[in-house]
């Protein structure tokens, strides 16, 4: 990670903005919506993947340190990720995202909310996200 | 109805807050996967290089890019290592790099 940090900032111009956005690595809690209303489920487990994003915090804090870049503002946001049943939800969750676990329950759980005859339904994922802005100083 | 990806398009919004408008600039985003992320800021700046070594997803990008972008939004399927050993050769330099999910 430090090594690709270093790369970037050859590939930058001086003074050049590095942004990074990585997962905060709190697990994200599944809700279904039913009109309105959110109804926690359960959460998003990860076998492993999170502790690259502490690793990816501890890179970035690395990089400042060599002098590469200054930190010049970071902040999180919510990502959400929302399908209207719960299998679609897994099924791409579990293309695009290598080590998370869904437990049993927590899909029969959504699936009995979602069987409401409420018109207003949705499953979603919410996930927090870190966005970091770093600057490569304007004279080496 | 379809999969929705953060409706509330926070991320892009997250991304303009901390970058700037990015109008004008040159962007190299790295992980850029299907493109996800290109489509909320592509029509600001004036050069996009995006790399992800996935095949399937680059492939995916190039086929979504609208054609008024083309020649100055690119899609390319490498490594940053890949994209390094060439692009430090030559002058070109950015503005800003996007490190996408994937440091």
């Amino acid at each position: 990670m430090v090594h690709a940090l270093k790369q970037i900032r050859d590939l930058l111009k001086p003074g050049g903005l590095l942004i990074d956005i990585h997962p905060s690595g709190e697990p994200p809690p599944i809700h279904v919506h039913l009109d309105g209303q959110a109804i926690c489920v359960g959460w998003v487990k990860e076998e492993n993947e999170f502790i690259s994003y502490f690793q990816t915090d501890d890179a970035l804090a690395q990089a400042c340190q060599n002098g590469w870049f200054t930190r010049q503002s970071h902040t999180r946001f919510a990502f959400t990720t929302a399908a209207d049943t719960i299998q679609e939800l897994y099924e791409y969750l579990s293309q695009n995202w290598e080590d998370m676990i869904i437990e049993p329950q927590i899909i029969s759980r959504a699936e009995d909310l979602l069987r409401s005859s409420q018109p207003e339904k949705e499953v979603q994922v919410r996930e927090w996200i870190k966005m970091t802005c770093l600057q490569k100083p304007a004279k080496e | 109805m379809a999969l929705r990806l953060d409706s509330a398009n926070s991320e892009i919004e997250t991304l303009f807050q901390l970058a700037g408008d990015l109008q004008g600039k040159s962007v190299l985003e790295v992980g850029c996967g299907d493109g996800r992320l290109t489509w909320g800021y592509g029509h600001r700046p004036a050069l996009v290089y995006a790399v992800d070594p996935n095949e399937v997803k680059i492939a995916a990008a190039k086929r979504t890019l609208p054609p008024q972008w083309y020649g100055r939004v690119q899609f390319a399927a490498q490594s940053l290592e890949q994209y390094y050993a060439a692009a430090i050769q030559t002058p070109t330099r950015y503005d800003i790099a996007i490190f996408s999910w994937s440091l």
